[in-house]
């Protein structure tokens, strides 16, 4: 898509706000229904609409002690005092058997009954392809979606709304739980950056000052010939008009869920409450950081535990609270790369290679560990050190938005990368 | 043999030095932490304290982006600290963040060149490569005026200036630099904090940007204190026009789009701006209201 057509789509949504407005004025002088319930109703009459929920566990987590490769012995010879021990009947401190190869961290135990329910599935030896091991390039590439481009400008997950036009796009289509955006939303689709849907509103000192405060602000960015703020400042009033009919003050999670308090566990509850309230939310972000975890990152108990914990009970929770929705939302895991199959001298991991990625809904065939598993004897690793890659995060991705989304055009989304149906790992219906 | 913690050896050459793109390997990566070996913290819980330890520290030759380093013992990792500094990657990769600092977010590759040159010359004077930026053409041209947009930090700062206020718990301004996007002493990655735009243009921190205004200007942020009164003068009590044109003159030194005083004083025009109160016939104009949505602006946004 060339430049010059992207600067149309944006003087087009300019207008068709104004249009909305002219549209909503009418229709309240004919039967006193307000725009914003016009635009609700329009929102929640869209067939058929699936959501992507990405999950990027910064600072490169451990795949290797996440999902367990108990009937490996170098995995017990490589970590002497950090591997999580064979399953055993009866046993909390020990991996929970998913395959009989396989086993989950005992702190994902919330996770065992979605998988035992078809609902989660797990890919292993799964990443980028590129050798870095610097966090930031990783990231970068499995945020750009080319790993090995450092020039490409912007993210794989905005390209891929890009590829499929939505003429009444809602401006929550793409949203990140966060004081910013990331990388992977950049792009020349708007998205937006959320850190609280509660505080998402102009708030002067006296509540009745509220509209015309805010009308001055918007009135200001709209004229303004600064490109970059007149952008932001259109998408943002557009923004808070919409969610103030959310009321999103007042939130129950339904079928008795409960959500961590963490961070994480508060932004997948705001997930589920924009999910539910109908307002065009097709792509979701959040992340959550701690995983670099050089020093003392212990096995069944310490610090990977608790974050696994968090991470656990948070998308069980998102998983009940949703019910009946899951079967339209699918939520995918992943981290820049994995962490070294031998443990270091400080009872931590170094920088690693291929990781495992979780995919959890209700297009997922789950219940099963897909990907080749490449082993952890010395010959087997990546240079001498690390789970080697059999599995592609593009491909994983990409059969999630073809059988998922309905992205028609991969090779928009994950330029340079040959990613066909026939080399899909076959973990999505449809 | 116990391990080798690696970490240190990338950041320095890929985050301080020499740069992502700047001409090392993995080998080197781990040359490198063989180096440090033994450079550690005494009593870390305790008082943080350097500390080398030789029996930690590996005494074989190491090779560094084709030099061989074995100057022995704590020297090892001097002589990696030298050989990085004097590197023309080093060089590039200050000069480019220090113009990206000062000058813009694609700071031109003629300006960076001419200060990378100055850097190597000078041994790596900083002064003397500030002063290279500082007089060069680059530096006061038309494209560099107001390129860069505040950090939440800078935002914060200027409106407190703006104002004259008087801070007296600085705490609740450390909260809304976080909240607007910059939590300080908390950022993640050891990069630091983005010094581009695109980091902290968005739909939710410009909210908070234009909260914090309101805020502020109100006399809402515990701990600050301001008096907007006396910064827009006695003639902005009653008369909303005025009040906006002091506004105007005082935090955005007159430089507005013409538009935005226009627009800002229809905005006005709502009663409830002025204030009536019970007992006090005479209508006064919220000072607070007029000064948040100024130091609100777009204009405001930049430095």
């Amino acid at each position: 898509m060339s430049h010059e057509c992207c600067e149309g789509v944006r003087g087009l949504k300019f207008s068709r706000r104004y249009f909305l407005k002219q549209g909503g004025i009418a229709l309240v002088g004919m039967s006193a229904m307000p725009a914003f319930l016009q635009r609700t109703a329009a929102a929640t009459a869209m067939p058929n609409k699936k959501q992507l929920v990405v999950l990027f566990q910064r600072g490169a987590a451990d795949g290797l002690n996440i999902v367990v490769p108990f009937s490996e012995p170098n995995y017990y010879r490589l970590r002497p005092t950090i591997a999580i021990p064979q399953p055993r009947r009866g046993g909390a401190d020990s991996a929970i058997d998913l395959d009989g190869y396989f086993g989950l961290h005992p702190s994902l135990a919330p996770l065992e009954p979605l998988f035992r329910k078809d609902q989660l599935a797990i890919v292993h030896a799964a990443g980028s392809p590129d050798p870095t091991r610097s966090h930031f390039d990783a990231q970068d590439f499995m945020e750009s979606g080319t790993p090995g481009v450092k020039a490409t400008e912007d993210g794989w997950l905005n390209r891929a709304i890009e590829t499929v036009p939505e003429e009444n796009a809602s401006p929550f289509r793409a949203v990140a739980m966060g004081p910013n955006l990331p990388r992977m939303l950049h792009g020349s689709a708007s998205a937006i950056a959320l850190p609280d849907l509660r505080q998402f509103k102009v708030m002067p000192q006296s509540a009745g000052m509220a509209a015309t405060v805010q009308g001055g602000f918007e009135a200001m960015y709209a004229q303004t010939v600064d490109h970059a703020l007149h952008g932001t400042g259109t998408e943002t009033f557009e923004a808070i008009d919409m969610l103030r009919k959310v009321d999103p003050g007042k939130y129950a999670p339904e079928n008795g869920a409960q959500y961590p308090t963490s961070r994480l566990g508060q932004s997948l509850q705001q997930i589920g409450q924009l999910l539910k309230a109908n307002i065009g939310v097709e792509v979701l972000f959040v992340d959550c950081g701690g995983w670099d975890n050089h020093v003392n990152e212990g096995g069944v108990q310490g610090q990977l535990s608790n974050l696994l914990k968090d991470l656990g009970q948070g998308l069980a929770a998102f998983h009940q609270d949703m019910g009946d929705r899951m079967q339209d939302i699918v939520v995918v895991t992943m981290s820049e790369f994995g962490r070294t199959a031998k443990e270091n001298g400080n009872r931590g991991t170094d920088h690693g290679h291929a990781n495992c990625m979780f995919v959890m809904g209700g297009d997922v065939k789950g219940g099963r560990v897909y990907g080749a598993w490449p082993g952890l004897a010395d010959h087997q690793l990546n240079d001498g050190r690390d789970l080697a890659l059999t599995t592609d995060f593009r491909l994983v991705l990409g059969e999630i938005l073809t059988k998922h989304s309905g992205v028609l055009d991969l090779h928009a989304v994950f330029p340079g990368f040959e990613n066909n149906a026939r080399k899909f790992r076959g973990l999505m219906r449809g | 043999m116990r391990g080798l913690n690696e970490n240190y050896g990338r950041e320095l050459m890929e985050l301080h030095t020499l740069g992502v793109d700047g001409g090392y390997t993995q080998k080197d990566v781990t040359e490198v932490a063989r180096c440090f070996t033994g450079w550690t913290i005494e009593k870390p819980r305790e008082y943080a304290d350097f500390k080398f330890e030789e029996r930690m520290h590996d005494p074989d030759p190491k090779i560094v982006l084709g030099k061989k380093i074995h100057a022995g013992g704590m020297k090892d990792g001097e002589q990696v600290i030298e050989l990085l500094a004097r590197h023309p990657s080093t060089a590039k990769f200050i000069s480019t963040k220090l113009a990206r600092r000062f000058v813009s977010d694609t700071p031109p590759q003629s300006l960076v060149s001419r200060m990378a040159k100055t850097f190597e010359s000078s041994d790596g004077d900083i002064r003397a490569v500030l002063n290279t930026m500082i007089y060069s053409p680059e530096f006061w041209s038309r494209e560099a005026y107001q390129a860069k947009i505040k950090t939440p930090f800078e935002l914060v700062v200027s409106t407190a200036r703006a104002l004259g206020a008087d801070v007296d718990t600085p705490m609740p301004l450390v909260q809304w630099t976080g909240r607007i996007g910059e939590p300080l002493y908390q950022c993640q990655p050891p990069t630091g904090y983005a010094d581009k735009s695109d980091a902290w243009v968005n739909t939710g921190a410009l909210l908070n940007r234009l909260n914090f205004s309101l805020a502020l200007a109100g006399n809402k942020v515990r701990g600050s204190r301001s008096d907007v009164g006396s910064l827009l003068g006695p003639e902005a009590d009653g008369d909303a026009k005025a009040a906006l044109n002091r506004a105007v003159q005082v935090f955005l030194a007159g430089q507005t789009a013409p538009t935005t005083v226009d627009t800002l004083e229809q905005q006005l025009e709502n009663p409830q701006v002025l204030q009536a109160k019970l007992d006090d016939p005479v209508k006064r104009v919220d000072l607070g209201v007029v000064a948040g949505l100024v130091l609100g602006a777009p204009e405001f946004q930049r430095r």
